[in-house]
């Protein structure tokens, strides 16, 4: 279902460096209605290898990640758990009265092959895993997808981002980490280029025929001809026409405005200069804000209400460079040793590498809060309207499926309790995607919150203690 | 080891049923529209195409979908092409038959017809033929800025690029025949040119297609000439290298990261050389008839100035290749090339583990799984410990490894102990002589080595490995996992292209003449 919003969209880049307005690639009845809940938007950002957290079999690894007690958390708590406990997720004061820390949300299966892979297979979606090796996927769709489905303009697809370095044409081995589906087994491929990113979300790139919106409707009648032609063949399987029925509506007659809304100028230079070296460690910083940037953008722009950013590619090799020191890469840093595995040389001082990398990934996750805070809405910061999500594919180093953190800034229109710190003391992430979805605006098929999500022969439900 | 896995109730064992409806992939779209256009290059939008989902390879139709940022980038692309050829009178020009009318709506009618046989790689229907029409009729009136004919073109073009005839091969036969329902003359036509060329059907293989000798029944004797003819092409060798590539994952040669103060010869542009020497190799193979054996146990090389001090050669090289026949060298075939060393390699120690995974599953097609729920905790290192020591206590026999790593994954790792990190050769680790030796089940019988060559002879020997290499050309040519159903056609051609040495080029004529390729299997929907 898709709710309106009849408020000018202008004032949606104010504050962000937008210029050029308008509307090409918004669904024009998607501007044209009043209800806030319209606005809320559902971000996700996931980051590979884990978090240095306490894992009580590992001697030495203790607490650095969460705060040292559950409860209200203030800007001035969140401080001190940085500045006197060194918890990487003190980074987020400035926005304790917005945050909503999670822990105890246990991923509901263990490993399928590759730890990796299957983190990254259930994290969003709380489905099983079909498959193992490098080769596993999700038997169901995640939440991104669902949002996007029933709230999206037109139902355009969740924006799907990485910043990774795996080339799109590296199939045959593994694959890249995928977080996003569309549903069974099917696996949602994120854009590494913010470039193409953009230009895709502006429509750049498009003919400049005259009449290219007259030829477009006449060309697409066609199409949806042909494929309904086509799916009328006997010989086709349920599966066959569902794919074909995907493709068919997926065909849009949406105007070509004159103007687009755009990023700054600024950051499209970077996204150019960055996609001439897309595998380069030394842009891997930026490429992160990039796509964190776009992520924002979509939003504002009303491209998509949802999105997806992984951080890494199945696993994270990024070479971090802190203090002026280039460290080893972060998965080996992750296994302790200096290999993918378990041969190499121990790095003695790895968890603490492992903190001082958590630390990057949260102020990377603190630009993308500054972006969305700093566009005004008229009922608030945008950043208030929505939420969005800092999560990991596992939660320790050592590839373990329990605990898997969440970290969300925004309330989703004040449906989440912020400003607090929660032990859901060991739910599975069934509860708690259902959560985020009816937090989204997403509702169930009774018109309550939606408490199905995910595999059904889990429990299902609601985490009442984050809902206001 | 696990041939599954599957967890919470999932399995890989669940029949996917293949798809009647295959996408192009992004590599047979731009060839087909470069050979469809009949341009002098291939276009470029496909590079900028939203990336495809795959597992496996990227034939793989069940993953093949058009999304919906897909489809605005197939739209857009559309009408770039149908443009920039209408925009060219020369490449207009070579889009319409010779023999084509003057009579502006049957000199139209003379296009569609050939350009969509090519399109469509089937002849169009009069209902078909009258649709495109209709729409370039319309020329005038949604172009008006353009001569008449032109603008037709270019609307037709734009249709017919995004029609679902062009994005998809389709098998939509019915007539079962023992048990399996057979591809028609146009649909083996069309799946023999885009599994072996990565294109459209050229002119003679449509007009066998015409003159029926691609329908079922008999069909056999033309497809292998058809093929051979292809193979000859330089699409198909293309073709091949795009496979290799995949499978052997030549591609992420790129992500190859070394500490240029631990490995000075490490520069930039060494991950570039590594895989350009992996390619100019396998294409190397493909000109001169060669199969697996040779893959594994060739001892040529193309080596520049990155390589050269890597594989230990000396004379002076520069940035072109050359070829260097390594006899007498510690190297024979892509396993113990650079490249696939140092991407299975630690920073400052090979990985074994990860060689070992990958040699089981892609030379042997055998799954390998983690066991396990966490990482083991890392023992504590031995003063003048090899890494093979290292490994064996961590994961050996008597560690909660020993199922897996220590009959299946390790021993095939430990086999390459002799190559550092950089891919240069070694006879010491840590002060201490490498032990590259190993036992290992291979065909049902254990069989013992003392290094990485006697390894590769003895996979290059091996009808499991020459099996596995037959089921990746299967699932690339079919665009689909093998199955079951696959056994036969599997166990004959992996036993025949071990017994008698088989080219790259006989195996694959083997595939498109087998019941696998020719025919779908015949799956009632329940």
């Amino acid at each position: 279902m898709i709710k309106h919003s009849k408020m000018s969209r202008r004032w949606f880049l104010r504050g962000m460096g937008g210029v050029t307005l308008g509307l090409p690639l918004l669904d024009a009845s998607h501007a044209t209605g009043q209800d806030p809940a319209a606005l809320k938007f559902a971000l996700f950002v996931v980051g590979a290898n884990g978090v240095a957290m306490e894992d009580s079999s590992r001697e030495g690894e203790v607490e650095m990640f969460w705060p040292t007690a559950t409860g209200p958390l203030t800007t001035e708590s969140l401080r001190a758990e940085d500045t006197q406990y060194s918890r990487t997720l003190g980074l987020l004061a400035d926005y304790a009265p917005r945050l909503l820390l999670v822990r105890g949300v246990d991923q509901p299966y263990g490993s399928a092959g590759c730890d990796h892979q299957s983190g990254d297979n259930m994290c969003l979606t709380a489905a099983k895993i079909s498959g193992g090796g490098n080769s596993s996927l999700a038997m169901g769709e995640s939440i991104d997808n669902r949002i996007a489905r029933e709230r999206n303009p037109s139902g355009r697809e969740p924006v799907t981002l990485r910043a990774g370095w795996r080339p799109n044409d590296a199939t045959g081995y593994d694959n890249p980490g995928f977080i996003s589906y569309v549903g069974d087994r099917q696996p949602r491929a994120a854009e590494p280029s913010p470039l193409r990113a953009y230009q895709r979300m502006v429509g750049m790139g498009s003919t400049s025929e005259p009449d290219i919106s007259k030829q477009r409707a006449s060309i697409n009648d066609l199409l949806r001809s042909q494929i309904n032609d086509l799916m009328a063949s006997p010989a086709l399987s349920s599966d066959d026409r569902q794919r074909l029925q995907q493709h068919f509506d997926t065909i849009h007659d949406i105007e070509v405005a004159t103007t687009v809304a755009v990023l700054e100028q600024e950051l499209q230079d970077e996204m150019a200069a960055v996609d001439n070296d897309m595998l380069g460690m030394d842009n891997h910083p930026q490429l992160i804000r990039l796509q964190m940037a776009l992520l924002a953008f979509a939003v504002a722009s009303g491209y998509s209400l949802t999105g997806t950013l992984k951080i890494g590619d199945r696993i994270d090799s990024n070479e971090w460079v802190v203090d002026g020191t280039k460290l080893p890469q972060f998965h080996m840093i992750s296994h302790r040793n200096m290999s993918d595995a378990s041969g190499g040389a121990i790095i003695p001082d790895a968890f603490e590498l492992h903190r001082k990398v958590d630390r990057i990934h949260a102020a990377d996750f603190l630009y993308l809060c500054d972006r969305l805070a700093s566009i005004d809405t008229p009922t608030g910061p945008l950043i208030d309207q929505g939420y969005t999500v800092w999560t990991n594919q596992m939660s320790t180093g050592w590839h373990r499926h329990d605990n898997q953190p969440f970290a969300i800034v925004g309330s989703g229109g004040g449906y989440l309790k912020v400003g607090q710190y929660v032990d859901a003391g060991g739910v599975t992430l069934r509860p708690m995607l259902n959560t985020l979805l009816s937090a989204a605006g997403v509702t169930g098929a009774d018109g309550g919150p939606v408490t199905d999500f995910g595999e059904q022969s889990l429990p299902g439900g609601l985490i009442s203690e984050i809902i206001v | 080891m696990t041939g599954a896995g599957g967890v919470g109730g999932g399995s890989a064992a669940e029949t996917v049923e293949v798809p009647r409806v295959a996408r192009l992939t992004h590599f047979q779209w731009a060839n087909s529209v470069q050979d469809l256009l009949r341009l002098d290059e291939k276009p470029t939008e496909a590079a900028d195409f939203t990336p495809d989902a795959i597992v496996g390879f990227d034939t793989n139709r069940s993953q093949l979908r058009i999304s919906g940022t897909l489809r605005e980038d197939y739209e857009r692309a559309a009408e770039a092409l149908a443009t920039r050829v209408v925009d060219d009178p020369e490449a207009l020009a070579r889009l319409i038959p010779a023999d084509a009318p003057t009579d502006p709506t049957a000199r139209a009618q003379a296009f569609i017809e050939s350009f969509g046989l090519r399109a469509y790689r089937r002849p169009l229907t009069a209902e078909e033929v009258s649709q495109y029409l209709t729409l370039f009729e319309q020329g005038p009136e949604l172009a008006a800025d353009r001569e008449p004919f032109a603008a037709g073109v270019m609307l037709a073009i734009r249709l017919f690029l995004q029609s679902p005839y062009f994005l998809y091969r389709t098998e939509l036969g019915q007539t079962e025949l023992d048990g399996r329902i057979p591809l028609s003359g146009y649909e083996v036509a069309s799946k023999l040119a885009l599994a072996v060329t990565g294109s459209i059907p050229d002119e003679a293989l449509l007009e066998a297609a015409a003159q029926g000798s691609l329908d079922p029944g008999n069909n056999q004797t033309t497809v292998d000439t058809e093929a051979q003819r292809l193979l000859a092409t330089p699409r198909a060798k293309e073709s091949a290298l795009h496979l290799h590539t995949q499978s052997l994952a030549l591609s992420r040669y790129a992500l190859i990261q070394k500490s240029s103060e631990t490995y000075p010869e490490f520069t930039t542009t060494t991950p570039a050389s590594m895989q350009t020497s992996a390619e100019l190799f396998l294409d190397d193979l493909y000109d001169a008839g060669r199969g697996l054996k040779s893959l594994l146990t060739s001892t040529e090389a193309f080596v520049d100035a990155n390589l050269a001090p890597i594989y230990g050669v000396s004379g002076t090289f520069g940035e072109d290749f050359q070829r260097v026949d390594l006899t007498g060298l510690p190297r024979r075939g892509i396993l113990t090339q650079p490249g696939f060393l140092a991407l299975f390699a630690g920073a400052n120690q090979p990985d074994p583990i990860h060689r070992g995974v990958f040699i089981n599953q892609q030379v042997l097609c055998l799954e390998i799984s983690l066991p396990g729920v966490v990482l083991p905790e890392l023992p504590e290192v031995t003063p003048n410990q090899t890494n093979r020591q290292y490994i064996d206590a961590l994961t050996g026999r008597g560690t909660c490894g020993q199922t897996c790593h220590a009959t299946r994954i390790n021993p095939l790792g430990f086999a390459f102990e002799n190559y550092d990190p950089l891919g240069r050769h070694r006879t010491t680790d840590n002060g201490l002589d490498v032990d590259a030796s190993g036992t290992y089940e291979l065909d049902d019988t254990d069989v013992t080595f003392s290094n990485a060559l006697e390894l590769v002879d003895l996979l290059a020997n091996s009808p499991e490995a020459h099996r596995c290499y037959a089921s990746h050309w299967l699932s690339y040519l079919n665009g689909s996992l093998v199955g079951s159903g696959d056994d036969a056609v599997l166990d004959e051609l992996g036993a025949r292209s071990n017994s008698e040495d088989l080219s790259l080029q006989d195996v694959i004529r083997s595939l498109v003449q087998s019941n696998s390729f020719l025919t779908r299997a015949a799956v009632e929907e329940l």
